[in-house]
């Protein structure tokens, strides 16, 4: 007992326990910090990573579609065809998004669209008795995009091709 | 006897807590990078599928001619830079990648694009490369085989 109570053994010193408090919360803020910080990149690039997937379903559906076209029209921000069992179609830029007949491409949540804009070849000839003779043989989409991460946004601008594989035939079969 | 903590201790406490530090810093800025790679790819990979497209296109619209005309692909071998312009598809040779034109703003980085073309018999083999000014390797190669272009008569 007389060991607990000898003058050695008094325990810590106001100061002592006051250093020791201010060192652990420096570290604890230190350490917090780091981890908000981690979490908060977590969640944008875990955002960025959705919207690039969006991005990539939305241009392949584009991509699919056109392939297959009949009958395309340029409008200079969008494109007007037919599909491949001859139903009327229009991709274009309205409301921030591109629209595939009225409905929207991208998630509103995930992507914005800044400016998409279409281009088609002028044919070689004016001669216009077989198809292929007149077709477009390339329809060029210019996608300038803004991926939403929660607090900030990332630019994506990219440019993607079509040449429709329609475009050899002899007769436009939704003529 | 106590003597507290010696200052090697504290120096080794002092550096585990540093090289703590530095591994969640160093994991939070590679994960920064790969995505930012990611997105990177994702455009040069749409920028090389583009130049394949135009070099489909480009010899689709040699069957545009009128129906006196015989129909001739022109022989093409070699590196060549194709664009799309003025409502036409441009194959020119040249020996060094070309920048990609946008019909729009361009992005912040610039991306260099090279086709090269080698004819077997009536097959034409066709790799498109592209590289940034971040990436100088050609980091996305894609490639296309060519054969002769026909009418499909319905």
């Amino acid at each position: 007992m007389a060991h607990y109570f000898s003058v050695k053994n008094r325990g810590f010193t106001l100061l002592e326990i006051a250093v020791v408090i201010l060192l652990v919360s420096l570290i604890l803020l230190i350490v917090s910090d780091i981890y908000i910080g981690i979490t908060k990149t977590s969640v944008i690039l875990e955002r960025r990573i959705r919207a690039l997937e969006n991005v990539n379903l939305g241009t392949e559906k584009v991509w699919r579609l056109l392939k297959y076209s009949w009958d395309i029209q340029n409008l200079g921000n969008g494109i007007r065809f037919k599909n491949d069992n001859c139903v009327p179609m229009t991709i274009q830029f309205a409301d921030n998004n591109i629209k595939i007949n009225d409905e929207d491409l991208f998630d509103p949540y995930l992507v914005k669209v800044n400016d998409f804009r279409t281009a088609i070849d002028s044919p070689n000839t004016t001669e216009r008795y077989a198809y292929y003779q007149y077709a477009p043989k390339v329809i060029v989409l210019y996608y300038n995009l803004e991926l939403k991460e929660r607090i900030t946004t990332s630019s994506l601008i990219f440019q993607q091709a079509v040449a429709p594989l329609n475009s050899l035939y002899s007769v436009n079969k939704c003529q | 006897m106590k003597q507290g903590v010696s200052l090697l201790e504290a120096s080794i406490a002092l550096l585990i807590i540093i090289v703590a530090l530095v591994v969640f810093l160093t994991l939070a800025s590679n994960y920064l990078r790969t995505v930012r790679y990611a997105t990177e790819l994702y455009v040069m990979n749409s920028l090389a599928q583009e130049g394949l497209e135009l070099v489909i296109a480009w010899r689709n619209k040699k069957i545009e001619v009128p129906f006196e005309e015989t129909v001739v692909l022109p022989p093409v071998n070699g590196s060549y830079c194709i664009s799309f312009s003025n409502n036409n598809i441009n194959l020119q040779p040249s020996g060094s990648p070309c920048t990609v034109s946008f019909l729009g703003q361009r992005p912040n980085i610039n991306y260099y694009r090279i086709l090269n073309f080698s004819t077997n018999n009536d097959i034409i083999s066709v790799t498109s490369s592209i590289n940034s000014s971040i990436w100088r390797d050609p980091f996305i190669q894609l490639n296309i085989k060519l054969t002769p272009w026909h009418i499909i008569f319905q």
